[in-house]
């Protein structure tokens, strides 16, 4: 009796937290969806009928116009691939290490490398300030490196990253230690394969994080071959918003030399931009459901 | 431990240099003599830059020894990157300018330098071709922050009208005078042709000759009254908003008009009957016909009124170093035809081939551009200057030129033309109007709202309460200071 009620409960639970999980999944998907659906439609039957998840007339216009002159949509995907990688590597090294020797308790200098990491959390210099720096004083101005270096340390992941580590019981690294093992060993062989979640965690973060930035391409970057994807697409939208502005009408800019891509050329840039990044997900999604196991400790 | 410690930070400091110097080695070679000019970039394809930079520099260093560079920044992020640089103090020669109020806020932070003295020693061509009611004008505090292009100062607005639909229900397009007179052949068109939209929400009633639009947002300069006055409390205004909400609620403008964001796009989508003409008027409606891409008809409307603010254009940079030069290159623009015409057009035969007919029948040169996938370079003439000097082609024919350079002398002037608000004080105020004005401004340009005269008073409530009238009194009163 008791069980039964216990499973009815159970039951309610589960249908009330799946469906609200459908429905949440749903707001997500719906919108892509549009996207996806739209990048098939005809152009004229958007102007009439507007955006559609099924396309009414099936058409290949919008891919076949981008990949006719695809050399900026190649370009753009090269530097988000060149720099999501670099920054995701860079990072993971940097902030690993970093946050391993805060979490060791027998390191003298934690609490000035704590707070040295920490204080940036709480302020920083600005935009201004970070521009000066790494466009005039660094030299990064138009250069690759502006898009993966300044990225790619945070204070917020090398705390985490902290807190994680610190978990792994100092005895572990000791009886290596003890076994003859040197410091970059313990880091390298102990530390790290134990850490493999939260580590994967993070990359992922880095990952999207630096496969989604546009903010530094705009700020650095003149050389148009040497952009993100995501300021293309940001500077597209942009551009039909300047081309419809009374600014562009004063400038007098020439409506009939300037045409913006077509509804549905955008939704298909869209679709390409967001694809591969989707594919990634899978390959970390085991680390996720896994957990953090740490039971090495013999008594 | 304390010396590990300080050997640590020495460490850290010599390995943040040695990694500056690393990089900073790649780029930092620069000739002395380049003249670096922002802008903002006019068309997607820019491949033959190296081209026309080339055939440009040519004559320019020939003329005042020094080269030019152009920067392209995408149109839609270059206030943005200019804020930055400016902010930043980055050493560049020339920008295009912003407009308005936000001019007066780089020229208050020192950004650029008065070009008034350069004018008069190295721009006697500027000043010779520039148009009267912008020589002297666009001062702030008496001085003059850029050199003012060419433009047309005067929109001219007019009523749009597919060629075909014309044609085919004989409407006589030329006897509309008013926003009303549209509404049998409006009728017509919903009731015969479903799947064309009557009207776009964008075409305006009889011109707005009596007002025109301040600085500040719902905010216009009444010109009968000589006084600034809240949009929504000037008659006219309401009168066109009242036409529209009626078209509206009769189907003749799109139910869902609000959210057809991309007026271009809508426009060259030709499912309209009648719109609203984009920059100018053209006669036998071959400037609409070009820029929507399907024959049109046009029929006169008016002109708006000139309103000169503080003059923009092309602006010197305080971090520039070598400002004569760039005044001297400037004057080569208004002076050399071939170099400007070169520098917008591009490179003959790459970008452009001669047109000999044409050329011999209007006594000048005539050329045809090449466009769509074939066009490689733009830059419009108006961004460097002279925009009456160029050469006849498909961007612009002799005839519109001179249309725009006549409709330019004969159009009236603002009374408020040359006021600049100080708005300092009202920064507060002047964001929330903005603020509210954004929410109300598009239901009253489509006429979308239920009812009128209750979404009226609500919207001269809500204006109130903004604190709208706060802002007129101090710009009245600053504008009869102005005007003594």
């Amino acid at each position: 009796m008791k069980n039964k009620l216990v499973m009815k409960e159970d039951r309610m639970t589960k249908i009330i937290a799946h469906s609200l999980l459908t429905i949440l999944s749903a707001c997500c998907l719906i919108p892509f969806m549009i996207i996806l659906g739209s990048s098939f439609e005809s152009q004229s039957q958007i102007m009439t009928t507007g955006y559609t998840i099924i396309p009414k007339s099936f058409t290949l216009d919008a891919y076949k116009a981008i990949f006719s002159n695809p050399t900026r949509l190649v370009d753009a995907y090269k530097i988000t691939i060149i720099t999501s990688i670099a920054m995701t590597l860079l990072g993971l090294f940097l902030q690993t290490t970093y946050g391993y020797v805060l979490s060791r308790r027998d390191y003298p200098y934690r609490k000035f490398l704590s707070f040295f990491a920490f204080f940036t959390m709480l302020f920083n210099g600005g935009l201004v300030p970070s521009y000066i720096l790494i466009s005039q004083w660094l030299g990064m101005k138009d250069s690759i490196l502006a898009l993966i270096i300044p990225g790619a340390a945070g204070a917020w992941y090398i705390m985490m990253l902290k807190s994680f580590f610190m978990d792994i019981p100092f005895e572990l690294i000791e009886s290596a230690k003890l076994d003859g093992a040197k410091e970059m060993f313990i880091y390298w062989k102990i530390v790290l394969p134990l850490s493999k979640p939260a580590i994967a965690c993070i990359a992922l973060f880095i990952l999207f994080g630096s496969w989604n930035a546009w903010y530094p391409s705009l700020l650095y970057i003149e050389d148009e071959s040497k952009v993100q994807l995501q300021y293309l697409l940001m500077s597209v939208m942009r551009n039909i918003e300047f081309l419809n502005s009374e600014e562009a009408v004063q400038l007098g800019v020439n409506s009939a030399q300037v045409s913006p891509p077509t509804l549905n050329a955008r939704m298909a840039m869209c679709v390409l931009a967001t694809g591969p990044i989707v594919m990634v997900f899978p390959f970390f999604q085991k680390y996720f459901v896994k957990g953090i196991a740490v039971g090495s400790v013999k008594g | 431990m304390k010396r590990n410690l300080l050997k640590f930070i020495a460490f850290c400091i010599v390995m943040c240099i040695a990694s500056a110097l690393l990089v900073g080695c790649g780029n930092s070679k620069e000739a002395t003599d380049t003249l670096v000019w922002y802008m903002r970039k006019p068309v997607d394809n820019m491949s033959s830059y190296d081209l026309v930079l080339e055939e440009a520099n040519k004559i320019i260093e020939k003329e005042i020894g020094a080269k030019l560079e152009i920067r392209f920044i995408e149109s839609g992020m270059y206030d943005q990157k200019l804020n930055v640089m400016v902010s930043s103090g980055e050493k560049f020669d020339m920008c295009q300018l912003p407009r308005g109020t936000t001019l007066v806020n780089y020229v208050k932070d020192g950004a650029f330098i008065p070009v008034d003295d350069l004018l008069q020693k190295y721009g006697q061509d500027i000043l010779a071709q520039q148009e009267s009611s912008v020589k002297g004008q666009g001062k702030y505090n008496g001085k003059t922050y850029g050199v003012e292009g060419h433009s047309a100062r005067s929109v001219s607005r007019s009523f749009v009208f597919k060629k075909d639909l014309v044609e085919k229900y004989g409407f006589d397009y030329l006897s509309v005078k008013r926003l009303a007179d549209l509404e049998t052949y409006l009728k017509t068109i919903k009731e015969n042709e479903p799947g064309i939209i009557p009207m776009h929400h964008g075409v305006v009633d009889v011109v707005n000759e009596n007002w025109t639009e301040s600085s500040v947002k719902g905010i216009v300069f009444d010109e009968v009254k000589q006084e600034f006055v809240m949009k929504y409390d000037h008659e006219e205004v309401v009168a066109e908003a009242r036409t529209k909400n009626d078209f509206y609620k009769k189907g003749y403008i799109a139910s869902d008009a609000i959210s057809r964001t991309d007026e271009m796009s809508e426009k060259k989508s030709g499912q309209y009957a009648v719109l609203g003409n984009n920059g100018y008027y053209s006669e036998d409606g071959s400037k609409s016909s070009s820029v929507y891409g399907y024959p049109c008809v046009e029929t006169y409307a008016g002109n708006t009124r000139i309103n000169f603010g503080i003059a923009g254009g092309v602006g010197i940079s305080a971090t520039s170093d070598k400002p004569e030069k760039c005044m001297q290159l400037l004057n080569l623009i208004w002076k050399d035809d071939y170099l400007l015409n070169t520098l917008a057009y591009g490179v003959e035969g790459v970008n452009y081939t001669v047109n000999e007919e044409r050329t011999a029948e209007i006594g000048s040169k005539s050329i045809n551009v090449k466009s769509g996938s074939e066009q490689t370079w733009a830059i419009w003439h108006n961004w460097l200057g002279p925009l009456f000097n160029q050469w006849d082609s498909s961007w612009n024919t002799v005839d519109v030129l001179n249309n725009i350079k006549e409709n330019n002398e004969n159009a009236k002037v603002s009374g408020a033309s040359g006021f600049v608000f100080e708005d300092d004080a009202l920064k507060a105020e002047i964001a929330k109007v903005t603020a509210t004005y954004g929410t109300v401004s598009q239901v009253f340009d489509f006429g979308c709202m239920d009812n009128f005269d209750k979404y009226l008073a609500e919207t001269r409530e809500e204006m109130k309460k903004s604190g709208v009238y706060t802002i007129i009194d101090e710009m009245n009163r600053q504008y009869k200071a102005w005007k003594k």
